[in-house]
């Protein structure tokens, strides 16, 4: 009850964040599928170096929207952005943007691991090469580290040249993680990250991703609420491409302002 | 109800076994197809006998020594014909008896001591060899293989005499001017005179040695030793002999130029020409092929175009392959051909030199009939490639063109094999379109050679499956009853399986490859 009160009196305002606090600026975001709409203009602030979750009943453009926050919707044909997305004070999607800068800064992992079937190392330098890295030593440090701040080092180090298709999900999961943060990203997008996985290795990523966010922004989609309350520090509530609610974890889970998300967070849909 | 049950059943069995015995029709063709070229192709190989044949014609008894090629019987008559092969000894070579009364030839015997003699020209004779000559003197039968090596050994002498210093000597001549250096020149003329006295003297010892042999009547012959390239008495191998003499058979087969057209000899420009001829077929198709599936499969968009490109691509690949033969040679060879000939080799006109048929018109033709077989390999591994690793690789950072480079292609490159390999099988055992654009029977040159530029693709080259396809029209018999034609086949056979199987095995690969991936 005391810690409830406590979080209550702290709690920020997200919309009146400072500009150098913001990471991702999302302003009047629609986006359609052809005729299709999916996002209706969303706008929110994502805080640096904190964890933001997205969660919502499934449909509801989650994915969607994280996929906007590094341009993987631009692969799918018919897909239409309208509004904009600013990261660093820039808009990602103002014509001359580098879609291939924008997503070496912004990493993302999806919800089924998925290793290139090369070598454990292979893997995680593969973004590096692409950027034009070749010198051994430069590669084998940034692999090293990359592979200590996924929490996978300790595990693969004696089997770096091995397939990363032996690892287990887990392992796999984080050796993405892994491949995703060796670009040094500002941001790192997660699309249901342990959705694949079992109990165990779900908490070591959990605890990983507790971790990460010294060092990174950490967007979340989960549709686990425990894992979005366990995790993050704010929660945004997607309903039918409209953002429902977004505010502090704790405020979202214990006094929701919404009647859906009361009616969502206390399992009477979804 | 219950008649019911059983007429169902009758004609359920009923069509289980047109079923099995349609089976059993195709295993049978199969198993016959394969037996008849085994049988057929190795025998080409292995020794035959040599027989005493006697016959009756008329009044007096024919004898001769041969080797039993077939035997075949007609139904409308009772006797069977036997075919052998004898020496024609007017021309040094084998020609045909047929022998179709039974009654009228002896079962003949198998003397030991004869021998099949094989000819430095190919030719071979059937003989009882009965003594040497060396330097005027008779010499035992047991030194026929000292005296062959020695043979051999003046034969090179002469050789490298007539060919490096005559050659030599006769360049320098050329080269010095008379009135400058009278010394030298007279010195050069005395080494070429001793030069051409020393080949001519050891040529002339050459010709003194003779092998001395007799026909089953028992005229004697004499065989200069320097024509004479082997001796085989075959009747005296065991199954080791005759399977050494078999092996040596395969390695002159794979290794040797044909002679006597194709009695003897080997298939090795054949085999050359197939090689260098897919080679070059692949350098062109791999690309393309690539490329097409690549574009179909990663850039363009999936509409109605793609769908209908693709489905002609398919479709190509059923195209009758002489219909590209005759593409080839109306478009590649009479318009391309003779527009490079106007542009580059005017002077040589009207002799054609890319307005003929040869090498670079027959490779370009069949990579146009293999490219729908690397096209669509191609796109099934990029199919098999899944999108979550093209959505891991671009959110990296890495291009369109950096996904397909370093994670899509490598991932499809066993598919991409499958579809080569599969090319190269088609390209080697195609015929009707080659002989249209440039394989022909019998080439005086090898498409590549040591002369500038090497490699020479107006050329016109021999090719495995035209010889066979040429073995099917001549009579000349090799001394199984098999001519060529079934040893070629075999080969071409084994070629095309062994690729097949390569293409299987890189095929089962990828999809323990993809497997893998799926099971996390
Ligand atoms: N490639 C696509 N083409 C058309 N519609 C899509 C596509 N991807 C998603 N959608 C639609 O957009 C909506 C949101 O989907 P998504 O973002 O995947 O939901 P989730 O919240 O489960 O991640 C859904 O109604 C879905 O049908
Ligand atoms: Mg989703």
């Amino acid at each position: 009850m005391l810690d409830f009160f406590a979080s209550s009196r702290t709690e920020k305002n997200l919309d009146a964040l400072a500009a150098d606090k913001v990471a991702i600026n999302v302003k009047d975001l629609t986006l359609h599928f052809g005729e299709k709409r999916a996002l209706h203009s969303i706008s929110m602030k994502i805080p640096k170096n904190q964890v933001t979750a997205l969660i919502g009943p499934s449909g509801c453009g989650k994915s969607t929207l994280i996929s906007c926050f590094n341009r993987m919707n631009d692969l799918i044909p018919g897909c239409r952005v309208d509004g904009s997305v600013e990261i660093g004070e820039r808009d990602i999607y103002h014509r001359k943007e580098n879609v291939s800068v924008l997503r070496s800064r912004v990493g993302m992992v999806f919800q089924k691991p998925n290793p290139f079937p090369t070598s454990v190392y292979e893997n995680v330098v593969y973004g590096l090469r692409i950027q034009g890295i070749s010198e051994r030593r430069v590669l084998d440090n940034k692999a090293e580290s990359a592979l200590r701040n996924a929490a996978l080092w300790d595990e693969v180090k004696d089997r770096l040249f091995e397939s990363a298709l032996t690892l287990s999900g887990g392992q796999q999961q984080r050796l993405v993680i892994a491949r995703a943060i060796a670009l040094e990203p500002e941001i790192l997008l997660l699309d249901e990250p342990t959705s694949a996985l079992d109990p165990i290795s779900t908490l070591t990523i959990e605890e990983l991703i507790n971790t990460l966010k010294d060092k990174y922004t950490v967007v979340i989609v989960t549709h686990n609420m425990q894992q979005a309350a366990r995790v993050s520090d704010q929660t945004a509530f997607l309903y039918e491409g409209k953002l429902i609610e977004y505010s502090d974890t704790n405020r979202l889970f214990t006094m929701p302002r919404e009647q859906q998300t009361e009616e969502y967070i206390t399992g009477r849909y979804g | 109800m219950f008649r019911l049950t059983i007429n169902q059943r009758q004609s359920e069995s009923l069509s289980v076994m047109l079923f099995a015995s349609a089976m059993a029709i195709s295993i049978i063709a199969i198993a016959s197809l394969l037996g008849v070229i085994l049988v057929k192709g190795t025998g080409h190989f292995w020794p035959t006998k040599i027989q005493l044949v006697e016959m009756n014609a008329g009044q007096e008894v024919k004898k001769f020594y041969g080797q039993l090629v077939s035997e075949s019987s007609y139904s409308d008559r009772s006797e069977i014909t036997k075919q052998y092969r004898m020496t024609d000894w007017d021309r040094l070579g084998f020609s045909s008896v047929y022998i179709d009364d039974a009654s009228n030839s002896m079962e003949g015997s198998y003397p030991v001591d004869v021998a099949l003699l094989t000819l430095r020209s190919g030719s071979q004779v059937l003989a009882k060899p009965v003594s040497l000559i060396s330097e005027h003197k008779a010499q035992p039968l047991s030194s026929f293989d000292q005296l062959l090596v020695e043979v051999a050994a003046n034969r090179n002498q002469v050789e490298f005499i007539l060919n490096n210093q005559i050659a030599s000597l006769n360049s320098q001549l050329q080269t010095v001017d008379i009135a400058q250096e009278e010394t030298r020149h007279q010195q050069l003329i005395d080494e070429y005179d001793q030069a051409r006295h020393k080949a001519n003297e050891l040529k002339a010892a050459l010709s003194s040695y003779l092998l001395i042999v007799e026909d089953a009547l028992g005229t004697v012959y004499e065989l200069p030793l320097n024509d004479i390239e082997r001796y085989d008495y075959v009747n005296q191998y065991s199954l080791w002999g005759k399977f050494k003499y078999s092996l040596r058979s395969v390695w002159q087969f794979i290794s040797e130029s044909p002679k006597q057209l194709y009695a003897s000899g080997g298939v090795f420009p054949a085999i050359f020409g197939t090689v260098v001829m897919v080679l070059v077929m692949t350098i062109f198709v791999t690309p393309l092929g690539i490329l097409v599936a690549i574009y179909l499969h990663e850039y363009a968009a999936q509409n109605r175009l793609t769908t209908l490109v693709r489905i002609s691509i398919n479709n190509m690949a059923g195209v009758p392959s002489i219909v590209y033969g005759v593409f080839g040679l109306s478009f590649f060879v009479y318009e391309l051909g003779a527009g490079i000939d106007n542009w580059f080799f005017k002077e040589t006109l009207p002799a054609p030199t890319f307005g003929a048929p040869g090498l670079f018109w027959a490779s370009l033709t069949m990579a146009m009939l293999t490219l729908p077989v690397v096209v669509v390999a191609t796109e099934e591994g990029l199919r098999r490639v899944p999108d979550s690793l093209r959505m891991g690789s671009y959110a990296l950072g890495a291009t369109q063109f950096e996904t397909i480079r370093k994670t899509v292609i490598p991932m499809a490159s066993p598919g991409i094999m499958t579809g080569i390999i599969l090319a190269i099988a088609r390209g080697a055992g195609e015929v009707a379109p080659l002989i249209l654009v440039g394989a022909v029977k019998f080439a005086p040159t090898l498409p590549i050679d040591n002369e500038y530029p090497y490699i020479h693709f107006e050329r016109q080259f021999m090719h495995l499956g035209v010889t066979v396809f040429d073995g099917a029209f001549q009579g000349q018999l090799a001394g199984s009853g098999s001519n060529m034609m079934f040893a070629a086949c075999l080969f071409l056979l084994l070629i095309v399986v062994l690729l097949n199987i390569v293409a299987q095995v890189v095929r089962q690969r990828l999809r323990r490859q993809y497997n893998a991936l799926l099971e996390h």
